[in-house]
């Protein structure tokens, strides 16, 4: 159950409902209809078991689906039933489809983790937030934070989480006024951050806004910081809003105590003296955000939990472009001289900024950093404040956004995270971005190039995720039913490339290697200091387009389909080394056979572990998720490791004994919930 | 203006210079000793200071400006090592133990160089393995092949993995949920869950190798703690941050002793040591308490054993940071990034070459790396890079480089 307030339907979408069932999937797609493997079948016997083969293959793309649109498992009736439709009308796949991205799991249990990869469930973060103690004394409960004191010298406060009523504070702990230190650096932060949180000069503050009462609602501040950036993605998500907006609407889905956050933050910067009374709906709602100066609030880039995840301007900045752009940051053949001649000592938060974002190599990433930083005046570093700041003429000025170096100027506008995220959302590389994750969750690292074309024209089209979804989901129905072998092991390398003309120095390239250099990489390689289009090229040379190759850095652009990129590589390889034994290892090693299959997000995978022993999803699960790697990282590094092993085996072991088996059929209900058929994205069979 | 083609262009033929020489494990031949073990990567994720640990100096050895917090005699001459004053608790521990300072690690961000430190390499993508996942493919017994320990991070992943993500030094997190929830499961389940997985690996084979080790390896680890003592930690500090340091060390020697891993990947601090504002205070903080305790779990090392011998002289320790910090403090008494950081490596093979401890590479008067002999480690033309570590590393593991992608020289100087 939703805890948002319902959307209607996309009217679009409720049209097509009824209708999909009628249209066929592959001409949906535009695509030719799949290689009809039962051409050859004539017996009735072969015929059985090819449909049973095929029915078979529909309940696991059933079941596969769901995980992917909703996290979880469909029952066991619809998969039945639908399993033999689909295997006999491969079109009924779009009305499933549709069926399943209409549920609120869509945006609720998916959505979160597949825009914002790592911080669906992302460590908490400090928020400068004292932790009181407290003890029974007459008349109530004595707080202080460093030593209890003389009840009848305390302080009578009205706390921030019962402003109607009083609690007894300790005078030292409690320091109304002291809010900023005469050193310039606000209490919640300081010098003595991240060792000692608490230093001498600093107390409650007014309404105790510094302090949470205990240590579970201390808990309990950073889970609905944390929260607010899921609530914002599943809100948008589920009302069918522009992907965009969770970058750039001046509103958020949070609860009261997230609201307090930005209250208390008003309290701290001395635009109120006493905190407002907050009256929240009890489940949290979608609202606007108090703006000290037009354009501050921007999406979940302003969110607390996102604003203090770094400790510093140029780190958050570096932060939000990971989040807008998919942006891999690299910073590479970077050698001491250079850093030393810049002839600047405070590179990273302050003098020298607009040098360093000039400089060459440097620019290449500091032009977008240092640029960027400015839109968010006052979200300063965390040994300065634990809360926005409005710095004199906050919101007045006028500036710059670069893309890829200082001579790549995108636009301009006013200086405001606003107007910052609305440049963001308006490049080519946020498009992509968000396209990728879509693709990634989807299809984990084995997309085509036509299906990232596909669901990024989905974006281009409408912006949003729940068509985007669409796109990607029957692309991938169709690859299954299908069956492309999708777990497709490295191969073997062609001999020929590596006969004549190898040597120690030289590389002789072959006539297939020849092919797929003039059809990938000549176009832009064939200048005399970087020229592929010799018959023999320097090892060393070639040992870097390998590496290149093997791991997605070449070619630029659409890239390869994985087929294609597997038989460079193996062409590659067969160029470089001659013999036998070391062939099969660099061709283990780059053509991907360290790699295990790939995966479901963690997440799904618990519930369909739940599913096949027979229990239903369970959010709260007693096997936390959180820790896992996999649960964070984005869907093409997701795959079978060690970790992922004992987490599906744990699961089993713990949902099978939930179900109240034991003895045999114990162990038979773990073999079924450990199978790797529904933890592992692709088609085993 | 440079252009980003030029750049790479720039980078390319550098590259191409420096590779052109013969290839390396050609050069070196093959291994002289056989190959370590375990082996435990320790990060000091952040950036650990040269002049306050590796590469101590005095005021005239350093360019007016570079930071130099101390004096002459904070400085700790021990064995054949001298120390700077946050590694002063190694100084009963140089046995086996070498300093490789100024090694060039081509970055000056958290990202690249946490990723660079996975592979020991530069250059690298995220979806390359991991040196440790490279590694593990010679281990011999041992259950599972590599394992991630302490505040590990996003960028410290890579196939073969088992660990956490996230969680900081002492939390619950930080060993590993999937490493206790397994330590306190009944060996009868233990035995369940290891033959499901066996029966599904089988089943996987031959469509998947990695997968179907994936699985084996997890059944093995899981048969092997059925029957091996529960991990207990002791209390070696009273100090809460050495004592956290302590247990992730704890856990390594249990976890070496009962053969249960080939390699770790211990992060001894999510970005700890990355000191842009009070470098030397927070330098201190982070160094000192582990230091202590890497003086004990040297001698532990040297002093438990298994049926394989003494843990010491099967374990090669490579310790060290992504990236190092700027010579010069910035106006939050920080240092911020810099693209060259030491390493210390400690080994049973390292015990003729330094009994009393041994210190290779160098540095200049603004701490910047000079250029090394490969066969000496002393004054030449070689400049000392991740690669060459990451590639001598495969080299004594009994792995050649240039097939699985690194192409640096082999530091003969190490042995």
């Amino acid at each position: 159950m939703s805890r948002f307030p319902a959307p209607s339907l996309p009217a679009a979408l409720a049209q097509r409902l009824p209708a999909a069932l009628a249209l066929t999937l592959l001409a949906a797609l535009g695509c030719a209809r799949p290689p009809a493997k039962t051409a050859a079948v004539t017996t009735p016997t072969a015929r059985v078991a090819a449909g049973e083969q095929a029915a078979a293959r529909a309940a696991e793309l059933v079941d596969h689906l769901a995980l992917l649109a909703t996290g979880a498992l469909p029952s066991a009736e619809t998969r039945g039933s639908l399993a033999t439709a689909i295997a006999e009308r491969p079109a009924l796949v779009e009305g499933y489809v549709d069926e399943l991205l209409a549920r609120p799991d869509l945006a609720r249990a998916v959505a979160p983790s597949v825009v914002l990869p790592s911080l669906a469930t992302g460590k908490h973060v400090q928020y400068g937030q004292y932790t009181l103690k407290s003890q029974a004394v007459d008349g109530g409960t004595l707080y202080y934070l460093r030593a209890p004191c003389d009840p009848a010298k305390a302080a009578r406060v009205h706390p921030w989480w019962a402003l109607k009523e009083t609690v007894l504070v300790c005078p030292e702990d409690y320091r109304p006024k002291n809010l900023r230190h005469p050193d310039g650096w606000y209490c919640g932060a300081g010098p003595e951050w991240p060792f000692a949180r608490l230093p001498e000069y600093c107390g409650c503050g007014p309404n105790l806004v510094l302090c949470a009462r205990d240590a579970a609602q201390q808990h309990a501040l950073k889970e609905s910081a944390r929260n607010e950036v899921n609530d914002t993605v599943s809100y948008l998500v589920e009302h069918d809003r522009p992907l965009s907006d969770i970058f750039a609407d001046p509103g958020s889905f949070r609860d009261e105590l997230a609201e307090f956050l930005y209250q208390r933050a008003r309290v701290v910067r001395g635009e109120l003296t006493a905190l407002p009374e907050i009256s929240w709906p009890a489940g949290g709602q979608y609202a606007p955000r108090h703006e000290a100066f037009p354009g501050q609030q921007a999406g979940v880039l302003t969110t607390p939990h996102l604003v203090w995840s770094n400790d510093a301007a140029r780190m958050r900045l570096s932060a939000y472009y990971r989040m807008l752009f998919c942006e891999h940051q690299d910073s590479v053949n970077v050698h001491p001289d250079q850093v030393l001649g810049l002839g600047v000592t405070n590179v990273r938060d302050g003098e020298g900024w607009q040098q360093l974002a000039a400089m060459p190599i440097c620019t290449n990433c500091h032009a977008r950093l240092d640029y960027g930083m400015q839109f968010f005046p006052g979200y300063v570093a965390t040994r300065e404040a634990n809360n926005v700041l409005t710095p004199p003429g906050a919101g007045q000025g006028h500036g710059k956004y670069y893309g890829d170096d200082i001579r790549d100027l995108r636009g301009e506008g006013p200086l405001t995270p606003h107007a910052f995220a609305e440049l963001s959302v308006g490049q080519r590389e946020f498009a992509t971005c968000m396209a990728e994750r879509v693709v990634d969750h989807v299809f984990n690292d084995r997309a085509y190039t036509a299906d990232k074309q596909a669901v990024l024209a989905s974006y281009r089209e409408t912006g949003r995720f729940r068509a985007m979804m669409r796109v990607a989901l029957l692309r991938y129905a169709q690859r299954w039913m299908i069956g492309s072998g999708s777990t497709a092991s490295p191969g073997s390398a062609p001999k020929e490339a590596s006969a004549a003309g190898a040597s120690m120095d030289q590389v002789s390239i072959g006539s297939t290697l020849r092919r797929l250099m003039d059809e990938r990489c000549v176009e832009c390689h064939d200048e005399k200091d970087l020229d592929l289009r010799s018959s023999t090229l320097p090892r060393p040379l070639v040992h870097k387009a390998l590496d290149q190759v093997a791991f997605g850095g070449m070619p630029k652009g659409s890239g390869l389909d994985p087929p294609e990129r597997r038989a460079m590589v193996a062409a590659l390889v067969g160029a470089l080394w001659p013999e036998n034994a070391a062939r099969a290892t660099a061709l283990r090693y780059f053509g991907g056979g360290l790699h295990a299959l790939p995966i479901h997000d963690p997440r799904s995978i618990l519930n369909a572990v739940r599913g096949q022993a027979g229990l239903v999803p369970d959010p709260q699960g007693s096997l936390r998720v959180d820790p896992l790697y996999e649960t964070q990282a984005p869907g093409d590094e997701r795959e079978y490791g060690p970790g992922i092993a004992t987490f599906v085996a744990l699961s089993a072991l713990r949902s099978c004994k939930e179900a109240g088996h034991t003895g045999v059929a114990l162990d038979r209900c773990i073999a079924r919930a450990t199978a790797p058929n529904l933890v592992i994205n692709a088609p085993l069979r | 203006m440079w252009t980003r083609r030029d750049v790479i262009k720039l980078g390319l033929g550098a590259w191409l210079l420096h590779r052109v020489s013969p290839r390396p494990s050609l050069a070196a031949g093959r291994p002289s000793r056989p190959p370590p073990r375990y082996f435990l990567q320790l990060v000091l994720h952040g950036g650990l200071d040269a002049v306050l640990s590796t590469d101590p100096k005095t005021r005239d050895e350093l360019a007016p400006g570079v930071d130099l917090p101390y004096g002459r005699k904070d400085i700790v001459e021990a064995g054949a090592l001298r120390l700077g004053p946050h590694l002063r608790p190694l100084a009963q521990a140089t046995s086996r133990l070498v300093i490789v300072n100024g090694v060039l690690v081509g970055t000056a961000n958290h990202t690249t160089g946490s990723r660079q430190i996975m592979r020991m390499k530069t250059g690298v993508d995220r979806r390359m393995p991991s040196l440790l996942h490279l590694l593990s493919s010679t281990r011999q017994g041992q259950a599972l092949g590599w394992i991630s320990m302490g505040a590990a991070r996003q960028e410290f992943a890579s196939s073969g993995w088992f660990g956490a993500a996230g969680g900081k030094l002492g939390s619950e997190a930080a060993i590993g949920s999937l490493w206790d929830e397994l330590a306190s499961t009944e060996p009868a389940d233990l035995e369940r869950m290891a033959h499901a997985l066996r029966s599904n690996a089988r089943a996987l084979a031959g469509r998947n190798r990695s997968t179907a080790e994936s699985m084996t390896e997890t059944a093995a680890l899981m048969e092997r703690l059925q029957h091996i003592p529960p991990f207990r930690e002791e209390r070696w500090s009273d100090d809460p941050v050495a004592q956290g340091h302590a247990a992730h060390l704890q856990r390594v020697l249990w976890s070496f002793q009962h053969d249960l891993v080939y390699g770790i990947h211990l992060n001894a601090g999510g970005l700890l040591w990355d000191t842009h504002e009070y470098n030397l205070r927070r330098q201190t903080a982070a160094t000192l308490p582990l230091a202590a305790m890497l003086a004990r779990f040297f001698s532990e090392l040297e002093g438990r054993r298994n049926q394989h011998g003494t843990l010491g002289d099967h374990t090669l320790v490579v310790i060290g940071s992504e990236l190092g910090r700027f010579p010069r403090l910035n106006g939050a008494e920080g240092k911020d990034h810099f693209p060259q950081a030491p390493y210390l490596l400690w080994s049973g093979r390292f015990a003729e070459l330094a009994p009393k401890g041994a210190a290779f590479g160098r540095t200049g008067r603004q701490m910047e790396a000079a250029r090394i002999s490969l066969k000496s480690g002393k004054e030449g033309t070689h400049e000392l890079s991740l690669d060459d570590l990451g590639t001598t590393i495969l080299h004594w593991a009994g792995l050649e480089p240039t097939a699985h992608g690194y192409y640096g020289r082999v530091l003969e100087f190490l042995g």
